[in-house]
């Protein structure tokens, strides 16, 4: 794509360093033609780079205003958009929300605009993946009684699969680590946090736990109909690359000592 | 008996319910509770059939006292039979829950000793599962005909979603096949449940707190292709189930006849005819279709070879093509290729301004089967016809092959017809065994069809020339156009 002379402006990834961005746009008249993460960029000769400190007073600012000028909808969009892992979705959701503050509640009518089109389905895509985990993540309980699961998903989605398990195992410790990231959803039964601390060892496994992972397996094998046999649905509707953490799909090494 | 073992015995017979859908239902976490229930439903599995997994779906015991014949757990049958205690069922459940293995839990039962005695293991597990563990999430469990009415309310207010099977699409086959149970015995607690469910409503809109019976409604089930009836008779069925029973679901599950011995070869259950049902079920239920339009004609069973929706297009051509700028939502809807989905982003798009093709497509629109069917801005994308037979032709799926004779037929059928630029219709045939070309341009799809006439007078343009110049004779253009076309040998044999 040809640059020249464009201003990039870059953040440090957050939901709220973008809306920071927005801000900047109304408020100190920066007009970025290219909005990228901190240290994801490559400058040109020609090209001008600022940076934009996240604040969150600024933020919250253009939190509401998406949410009353636009439609509390919006929010929910550009939130699950900007957690693709896709370099160019930023300088969309931008454009996405100025044509928002212009249009207001009917936005997501203009499917002919490419970048308006382009924010709902990287929404799309996320909301996808975090409905693909809320599905498929396994979870074991450590001896502490602790249910630990792991995911490495494309997208950043933790935290709406974190906030999916907030609700359905209240009162329960749980822990979600996303391999890829580095970075956990930590609850001790009521809400959670995501950090990106590494965590503490978190124990050896309940002892039950290896007869209910059999159980589970066995049941999984049982319920499949021989003679309807059909990988090529399964795989389609259960993607390979999420089987990685799923007990069922496990194999059992029986290896000597 | 090890829980494996009992695990293994049980799911195995389960295997053949259909249902295992968590819908209909949104709950969320409570304090001191275990688990959420959620509207959508999740799937927390696919077996290497492709079937959801969503519930631990297991028989409560496969003992039993009948003796329908369809069925792999009847008593004449020789297999392991077992049986849970509701203590280790509900155990079980509650840690396949907290790994997120599982939504909840899919209870039904054989029947052991009498209806009544089964329903009340069924009712002990539930009780357990929702007093004890404090489960939240969902179950779904059947109803046992011929169980009383108590303990079918009773279970009722414990589980989400109650089913009663109706096994099987008529009574006369009942009677031969599960000479135990009667139409009467089923239709009661379905009644039931239904009746419960509305005055259940009204309790609940005047108390908030007041206990919820059956809140994701009732569903049922019926086997496929063990009794002669048509799909003509099962959907019509069906749709009288929706409507008389409010049901939420009716389940279709292929009939797999069980081998007497391991040795026999294993037969196929009849999938398809599953599949079509199927399609035909979601036009009763979400394209507001009726029972006597998908099958209207003579015609007792579904088309193998279509979709019942594009069949539907087919048969009611003259309806077609609509304009995507202008139908309503409901007309969309009518389009084979556009659901839901699509209907309503070409209905939110278009207020932005008028769609073409390249519009549609970028919104995801898939054009395989509706551009046969649409028109943006009044054009059709190129190269279409409306004459049914070609239509069929182009969107058969094959899924049974055509016989030999039919094939040779789809060589002799034309192929094409453009949408030249001054709105003239150019009709184009190609005779493949012959190397035959016939072109004729036309006013309209109209006098485009008059052209299909020339397939049955293949050696004779000379009679088919006038008459399509008749229908056309209106335009002077048309005729020149047509006078044209003969000048550079379009009309005529060409080889």
């Amino acid at each position: 794509m040809d640059r020249q002379g464009e201003l990039i402006v870059t953040f440090d990834g957050s939901f709220d360093g973008l809306l920071t961005v927005v801000y900047n746009r109304f408020y100190e008249n920066l007009r970025p033609d290219f909005i990228s993460k901190r240290g994801n960029v490559q400058q040109r000769l020609d090209s001008q780079i600022t940076d934009i400190e996240t604040d969150f007073d600024k933020s919250a600012k253009v939190y509401e205003g998406i949410a009353s000028k636009i439609s509390p909808g919006a929010i929910h969009t550009v939130y699950y958009a900007s957690l693709k892992d896709d370099a160019e979705i930023y300088t969309k959701i931008y454009r996405y929300i100025l044509l928002g503050f212009k249009v207001h509640g009917d936005i997501n009518n203009y499917l002919k605009e490419d970048y308006v089109l382009g924010v709902l389905k990287a929404a799309k895509t996320v909301g996808r993946e975090a409905n693909f985990l809320r599905e498929f993540i396994r979870f074991k309980e450590t001896k502490d009684g602790i249910l630990y699961g792991e995911i490495s998903p494309e997208s950043n989605c933790l935290g709406i699969v974190a906030h999916h398990f907030a609700d359905r195992f209240l009162g329960l410790k749980w822990i979600i680590a996303d391999k890829k990231r580095d970075i956990s959803a930590v609850s001790g039964g009521e809400g959670f946090i995501l950090t990106d601390d590494i965590l503490p060892d978190i124990g050896e496994f309940a002892d039950k736990e290896e007869n209910l992972i059999a159980l589970w397996k066995m049941f999984h094998k049982t319920i499949a109909n021989e003679s309807r046999v059909n990988p090529k649905l399964q795989t389609q509707l259960l993607p390979k690359r999420y089987r990685k953490h799923m007990t069922e799909f496990q194999i059992d090494f029986n290896l000597p000592d | 008996m090890e829980i494996m073992e009992k695990l293994r015995i049980l799911a195995d017979s389960a295997k053949y319910d259909v249902a295992c859908t968590s819908s209909g239902v949104d709950r969320g976490a409570r304090k001191g509770m275990l688990g959420s229930a959620v509207s959508c439903g999740i799937c927390h599995s696919f077996a290497a059939d492709g079937r959801c997994i969503s519930l631990l779906k297991v028989l409560m015991t496969n003992y039993c006292v009948y003796d329908c014949r369809y069925c792999v757990n009847r008593v004449s049958n020789d297999v392991e039979r077992a049986a849970f205690t509701p203590d280790e069922l509900a155990g079980l459940m509650i840690d396949f829950y907290k790994r997120n293995y599982i939504e909840g839990l899919f209870l039904s039962s054989a029947v052991m000793k009498n209806p009544d005695y089964t329903m009340e293991l069924l009712y002990k597990t539930l009780e357990l599962v929702r007093t004890k563990y404090r489960f939240n999430g969902y179950v779904h469990v059947k109803a046992i005909p011929g169980a009383s009415k108590e303990l079918i309310t009773a279970v009722g207010f414990l589980a989400d979603r109650m089913s009663v099977n109706i096994e099987l699409p008529s009574s006369q086959s009942l009677e031969q096949l599960a000479p135990d149970k009667t139409k009467e015995s089923i239709l009661a607690p379905m009644t039931q449940v239904k009746n419960l469910k509305i005055q259940n409503k009204e309790e609940v809109k005047l108390y908030r707190n007041a206990p919820k019976f059956v809140p994701a409604g009732q569903s049922t089930q019926l086997i496929v292709g063990a009794t002669p009836e048509p799909d003509k008779k099962i959907i019509t069925l069906a749709e009288g189930l929706y409507k008389k029973f409010a049901l939420k679901r009716v389940f279709y599950s292929a009939y797999i006849p069980v081998p007497k011995q391991d040795s026999l070869p294993k037969v196929k259950p009849p999938l398809l005819r599953e599949h079509r049902l199927y399609q035909a079920d979601f036009l009763l239920r979400f394209y507001g279709f009726a029972a006597k339009e998908i099958l209207s004609g003579e015609s007792q069973n579904l088309n193998p070879n279509m979709d019942p929706k594009c069949q539907w297009a087919i048969d009611n051509i003259s309806m077609f093509p609509v304009e995507v700028n202008k139908a309503d939502y409901y007309t969309l809807l009518r389009v084979p290729g556009i659901g839901q989905i699509s209907a309503k982003k070409i209905t939110d798009a278009r207020k932005t301004g008028s769609l073409d093709f390249d519009n549609l497509k970028k919104l995801g629109v898939v054009l395989k089967r509706a551009r046969y069917f649409i028109t943006c801005k009044g054009k059709m994308i190129d190269k279409i016809s409306l004459v049914p037979e070609v239509l069929y032709m182009k969107l058969s799926e094959n899924k049974i092959n055509e016989s030999s004779v039919q094939m040779s037929l789809f060589d002799l059928m034309p192929q094409q017809i453009e949408t030249s630029s001054g709105g003239q219709f150019l009709y184009e045939e190609k005779a493949g065994a012959n190397k035959t070309r016939h072109t004729v341009y036309g006013e309209d799809s109209d006098t485009a069809k008059a052209g299909l006439l020339i397939k049955n007078r293949e050696n004779d343009m000379a009679k088919t020339a006038p008459l399509i110049n008749e229908r056309t004779s209106s335009t002077a253009k048309t005729a020149l156009l047509i006078k044209e076309g003969a000048e550079i040998g379009w009309i005529g044999k060409a080889n």
